[in-house]
C-alpha cells in the first residue's frame, strides 16, 4: 500500500508513509467476503428459525397493514394491496437493517482496526453485503405474493436494478456516515431506532407517495426512500422506469450521500485506530 | 519513490506521535485535531525516532518503561496507526503478533478461526489451505479443531493463534509479549519457533518486560524513554544501561 498523509505544515513538518507490498484487492475481496460470511454466522447460527427470522418481520407488517388499510381506507390502482405493501416493506427492511448495523460497524470491529492495517471502508461494505444475502431472502416473499394473485411478474421488472443501484449507494454512504458519527457520539446508536420509526412512517411504504398531503409535499419528496420505494414499485409491479419527477430527488440525495460517506472516511481514515 | 528505499526494511526518520487526551464528542472540541499545533491536550507519544535496519534476520528488543512508545512504535509499523509527523518506509509484509486473543471469534469453530483469522492477518485464502494441516499440527489441538472455541481453554486458544501467526509467509514481525501465557512446553515450542523465523530472515521486534528472554532471544535492542530513543546497539550492552538508569529518573546522556 502507498499511503502517504500530508498534514498541512503549520508548526509540525509533514507525515509521509511508504510501503511496498501494496495491500492486494483480491486480499480485500476475501476479507470482505470472511467478514459478510461470518456477520451472517452470527445472526442465524444456533438459531431456531435461521433465515426465517429476517421474513418474520416483513411477512407479519404485510399482514397488519392489510388489516390497517381497511380502516384507513389506502386507495391502491391495479395491483393486490399486499404486493404494494411487500415492495415497500423489503426495500425499506432493506434499509432499516443497514441502519441498526452500521452504527455497530466500526465500534464493534476495535479490535480488529487496533491489530491490523486494511481499508476500513470494508467494515461498512460487510454490513452491505451481508444484507444483500437477506434481500435475497425477503424477495421469497414477493414471489410468493406473485404466485398467489396468480400475476405474471412484468417483462421490464429487470429494470428493478436501476432504484436497486441507486439504493444500495445510498446505504454504502448512509453507512459510513453513520459507523463514523458513533466513534465520535456513542449515543447515536441509541437514537438510530427511534429515528428509523419516525423515518419509516414518513416513507410511503404501506401508502402511496400521491397521497401525501400537500403540507408535506416537499418533506416527502427529498426523502430519498420516496423515490426509492415508488422506484421498485414501478419496475417490480409494472415494469416500467420510475418517473423522474419522483425519482430525480432521490438520486440526488443518494449520491450526495456516498459522496459524503466517502469524503469523511478517506478523511478520518487513518485516525480511527486512535479515535476508538 | 518506492527503488530509491528498496534496501531498507524499515526507515524512520524523525517520526513523531501526538495523541489527544479528550476522547468522544470532546475531541471534536480539541480544535488542534484539524490542524497541527501541540497544547496542553496532546501528548507526544514516540518523538522524534530515527533508525533504519536493511539487514534481514535480525532481532530487535525494544526495552522501556510502560507508556514510553513501544507499542506505539509497533503499531505505526503495523500500518494501524499513522504518524504525526517523519517519514516511515516500511518493505515487506508485516504480521503483528499484537493482542493474540484479538483476533478470535469465540463463536466459530477452530476452523473457521483458522481462515478468518489467517484471511484478517492478511493470508490469502489458497496460502491457508495450503498450510491448514500445518498450522493444526504445530498447535496440538487437532481434536477439537471442529469446537467452537468458547469451549477451548485460554491456553489452547493461545496455541492456535501462536500457531496461525507464526505460519504466515512475512519478512517483518511484530512481537508484544506473546510468550507470556501458555504452559512451559508450548512456551518453548513457540520460543524455537520464533528462532527458526528468524533464522529464515524474519525481523522481528520483540516487546517484553522479561530481559532475560530478551538477552538469550534478540540480537539488538533499542531503549525507548518518554517517545524517544534513548540508546540503539547490541541487546546485552543496552539490558546493562537499562538496568543502570531506573527507567524513572531523568533522561541519561548516552
Amino acid at each position: 500500500m502507498m499511503n502517504r498523509k500530508q498534514h498541512a505544515s503549520k508548526g509540525l513538518p509533514k507525515a509521509t508513509v511508504i510501503r511496498t507490498p501494496r495491500i492486494s484487492l483480491r486480499w480485500c475481496a476475501e476479507l470482505l467476503l470472511g467478514l459478510t460470511v461470518h456477520r451472517l454466522n452470527l445472526r442465524y447460527k444456533e438459531t431456531l428459525l435461521g433465515f426465517g427470522w429476517i421474513l418474520l418481520q416483513p411477512v407479519s407488517l404485510t399482514i397488519i397493514f392489510n388489516y390497517i388499510r381497511r380502516i384507513a381506507q389506502i386507495p391502491v390502482e391495479n395491483v393486490p394491496y399486499p404486493l404494494f405493501t411487500a415492495t415497500g416493506l423489503i426495500s425499506w427492511t432493506l434499509t432499516a437493517l443497514i441502519v441498526s448495523q452500521s452504527v455497530q460497524s466500526i465500534t464493534g470491529h476495535a479490535t480488529l482496526l487496533k491489530r491490523i492495517s486494511f481499508p476500513k471502508i470494508i467494515l461498512p461494505m460487510s454490513v452491505l453485503t451481508a444484507s444483500l444475502v437477506d434481500l435475497g431472502v425477503m424477495t421469497l416473499l414477493l414471489i410468493g405474493l406473485f404466485w398467489y394473485y396468480k400475476m405474471a411478474v412484468p417483462v421490464g421488472a429487470f429494470l428493478v436494478v436501476v432504484p436497486l443501484s441507486v439504493h444500495l449507494c445510498f446505504l454504502l454512504g448512509l453507512s459510513c456516515i453513520l459507523s463514523l458519527v458513533v466513534v465520535f457520539l456513542r449515543d447515536i446508536g441509541h437514537a438510530s431506532s427511534a429515528l428509523l420509526q419516525i423515518w419509516f412512517l414518513a416513507s410511503p411504504v404501506f401508502y402511496p407517495s400521491s397521497m401525501v398531503p400537500k403540507e408535506f409535499a416537499l418533506l416527502s419528496k427529498w426523502n430519498p426512500m420516496t423515490g426509492l420505494i415508488e422506484g421498485y414499485r414501478s419496475t417490480i409491479l409494472f415494469g416500467q422506469l420510475p418517473e423522474m419527477s419522483i425519482f430525480g430527488p432521490a438520486m440526488i440525495i443518494s449520491f450526495l450521500v456516498l459522496a459524503i460517506g466517502l469524503f469523511l472516511f478517506a478523511k478520518l481514515e487513518g485516525n480511527l485506530a486512535d479515535l476508538l | 519513490m518506492a527503488p530509491r528505499h528498496s534496501s531498507e526494511l524499515i526507515r524512520f526518520s524523525g517520526v513523531g506521535k501526538r495523541f489527544s487526551r479528550l476522547q468522544g464528542a470532546k475531541l471534536l472540541s480539541n480544535w488542534g485535531f484539524w490542524r497541527d499545533e501541540l497544547g496542553p491536550n496532546w501528548f507526544m507519544a514516540l518523538d522524534g525516532i530515527d533508525f533504519s535496519i536493511t539487514t534481514k534476520g535480525k532481532r530487535i528488543a525494544l526495552i522501556g518503561a510502560n507508556g514510553s512508545g513501544k507499542t506505539t512504535l509497533l503499531k505505526i509499523i503495523a500500518g494501524v496507526t499513522q504518524p504525526t509527523y517523519g517519514t516511515v518506509v516500511v518493505n515487506g509484509r508485516v504480521v503483528p503478533l499484537l493482542e493474540l486473543f484479538a483476533g478470535i471469534q469465540t463463536d466459530l469453530t477452530g476452523r473457521e478461526n483458522i481462515y478468518l483469522n489467517g484471511i484478517v492477518l492478511g493470508m490469502r485464502r489458497h496460502e491457508i489451505e495450503s498450510k491448514f494441516d500445518e498450522i493444526v499440527a504445530f498447535s496440538g489441538v487437532s481434536k477439537f479443531i471442529d469446537m467452537p472455541m468458547k469451549h477451548y481453554s485460554q491456553g489452547m486458544m493461545m496455541r492456535l493463534s501462536f500457531s496461525i501467526a507464526s505460519h504466515i509467509d512475512a519478512d517483518i514481525m511484530l512481537v508484544d509479549e506473546v510468550w507470556g501465557v501458555g504452559d512451559a512446553e508450548f512456551r518453548k515450542k513457540s520460543l524455537d519457533r520464533l528462532e527458526f523465523l528468524a533464522k529464515k530472515g524474519l525481523l522481528m521486534f520483540l516487546v517484553s518486560h522479561d530481559l532475560e528472554m530478551l538477552r538469550r532471544m534478540a540480537d539488538e535492542a533499542f531503549w525507548l524513554q518518554n517517545g524517544k530513543i534513548m540508546l540503539h546497539g547490541p541487546v546485552q550492552k543496552v539490558i546493562d544501561c537499562f538496568l543502570q538508569k531506573p527507567p524513572s529518573g531523568t533522561p541519561a546522556a548516552s
